[in-house]
């Protein structure tokens, strides 16, 4: 996780005018008032917090009790937070919690293979009404057959509209990478598509 | 641009990520292409139906276990030595060397250091007020009205800048901006003056009172001050006198 260690931002509330802000900066803030602060700037990304930890984990009860502990992470480091986006530093924690979690609990998926070099994206024949009518069912499955290091990105752009270069930040990748992860994520899941309506199609 | 060049663009094309001469290339090729143009269609098929359904929402009785959660638990937002010393015993035996190391170090440290340390400040400044000008990147708020400005870095910064106007003694508020300077975030003002801009960085600062310290640098004038628990730097292109004015007016 990328924490800034320096001692960081407090969560100046509301209205407040700049004497008010100079001084509480000083001191630290009543307890109360920051845990409220915290929550009025974190909650309200509670879906995205939980949609991507449903997704890293594939498990709907493994992402709540993921999700938790992350805000109360949050809850612990918002003294490092120091503006910027509280969405991509939310994302950042809850990611590294559901990475945790995944090693504790279950051995890791297999790494990233090198399937492109022998299917190279040319191959997949592109059948746009396919993508268009496929059910929701046969999303899920194919989202669930894509490696997690694949599945997170496509979540962060394409379900939460993060762009490349908060996804970078999120997931500590360079750009690059967040780019051509994203197109090889998007090719295998028509291809995922392609195999499931035609056939062969798994469970 | 051939179809392998476009390829591996096409799906930053569609999520609007290239930048605009690399995308005017992308788009021609696309006019040109019909498999690459299929792709494109079929890429924001996907996207469409994954938006559309895939997004898992957060059950109520989640939130209702995370609300309680953070009630109860204790709040460690302590500085940053704690969080260090919290760390020591476990790698205690790099660490205390280390740490020795550190302290002499900064003890033996001439007091040129705090100069340099200032006068990087000082480039940072003028660096800051060069690409403000020159990138078109000046204000992210244009505004002249002091309520529109001041509001607008609310939740950007973790203080709360003064805004003023001084339209009627000729220094007029065009907007502001959060720049990073000194390691932090800070509020960039801009003010125009007949021809020249302005910008004035403003940080909270340990809360003495200092200056003003005039100084140029690369053809500009600095202006520097702590002022009711703030740090200012002015910085622009006009001349002495008018940042004398501007100083006592940001500190009046």
């Amino acid at each position: 996780m990328r924490t800034t260690v320096k001692p960081g931002l407090r969560l100046v509330p509301a209205g407040n005018d700049s004497a008010a802000a100079a001084g509480a900066r000083g001191k630290h803030l009543s307890e109360p008032e920051n845990r409220d602060d915290f929550q009025r700037t974190f909650l309200p990304y509670l879906d995205a917090a939980y949609n991507l930890a449903r997704w890293v984990l594939k498990n709907e009860a493994d992402a709540q009790d993921v999700v938790q502990e992350a805000y109360l992470r949050a809850l612990r480091f918002c003294g490092t937070f120091r503006g910027g986006d509280p969405r991509a530093w939310l994302l950042t924690i809850v990611r590294n919690t559901a990475y945790t979690w995944l090693s504790r609990n279950r051995s890791a998926d297999p790494p990233v293979p090198f399937e492109e070099e022998q299917h190279p994206d040319e191959a997949v024949p592109v059948d746009i009404e396919l993508i268009r009518r496929a059910d929701s069912r046969a999303l899920r499955t194919a989202m669930e057959q894509l490696p997690t290091e694949f599945r997170e990105i496509v979540v962060l752009r394409d379900l939460e509209g993060l762009s490349y270069k908060e996804i970078a930040e999120v997931a500590d990748l360079p750009i690059g990478t967040v780019m051509s992860r994203l197109a090889r994520a998007r090719s295998r899941l028509k291809q995922a598509l392609h195999k499931l309506s035609y056939g062969g199609g798994r469970p | 641009m051939t179809c392998e060049d476009a390829r591996p663009l096409l799906d930053a094309h569609v999520d609007r990520e290239l930048d605009v001469a690399t995308d005017r290339e992308v788009t021609r090729h696309l006019s040109e292409c019909e498999r690459c143009a299929r792709e494109v269609e079929s890429i924001r098929a996907l996207k469409k139906a994954l938006s559309e359904g895939e997004r898992a929402r957060a059950p109520q009785v989640l939130r209702r276990r995370i609300v309680d959660a953070l009630g109860s638990s204790p709040m460690v937002d302590r500085p940053r030595v704690t969080r260090a010393v919290r760390w020591l015993p476990r790698s205690s035996t790099i660490a205390i060397p280390a740490a020795i190391a550190a302290v002499l170090a900064l003890l033996l440290m001439p007091r040129m250091f705090r100069v340099d340390q200032s006068d990087f400040l000082v480039r940072e400044v003028v660096a800051a007020h060069v690409r403000s000008t020159q990138v078109d990147h000046l204000t992210d708020v244009a505004s002249s009205d002091r309520h529109t400005v001041k509001p607008w870095f609310e939740g950007k910064l973790d203080f709360s800048p003064p805004v003023r106007d001084f339209q009627a003694k000729t220094f007029k508020l065009v907007g502001g901006r959060v720049d990073y300077l000194d390691d932090r975030p800070v509020a960039a003002l801009v003010y125009q003056h007949g021809p020249h801009l302005i910008n004035v960085f403003v940080w909270p600062s340990d809360g003495s009172e200092r200056g003003p310290t005039l100084l140029t640098r690369s053809g500009y004038n600095l202006d520097h001050f702590s002022h009711a628990g703030m740090n200012f730097w002015i910085v622009s292109d006009m001349g002495r006198d008018e940042m004398d004015k501007l100083a006592a007016l940001l500190r009046s």
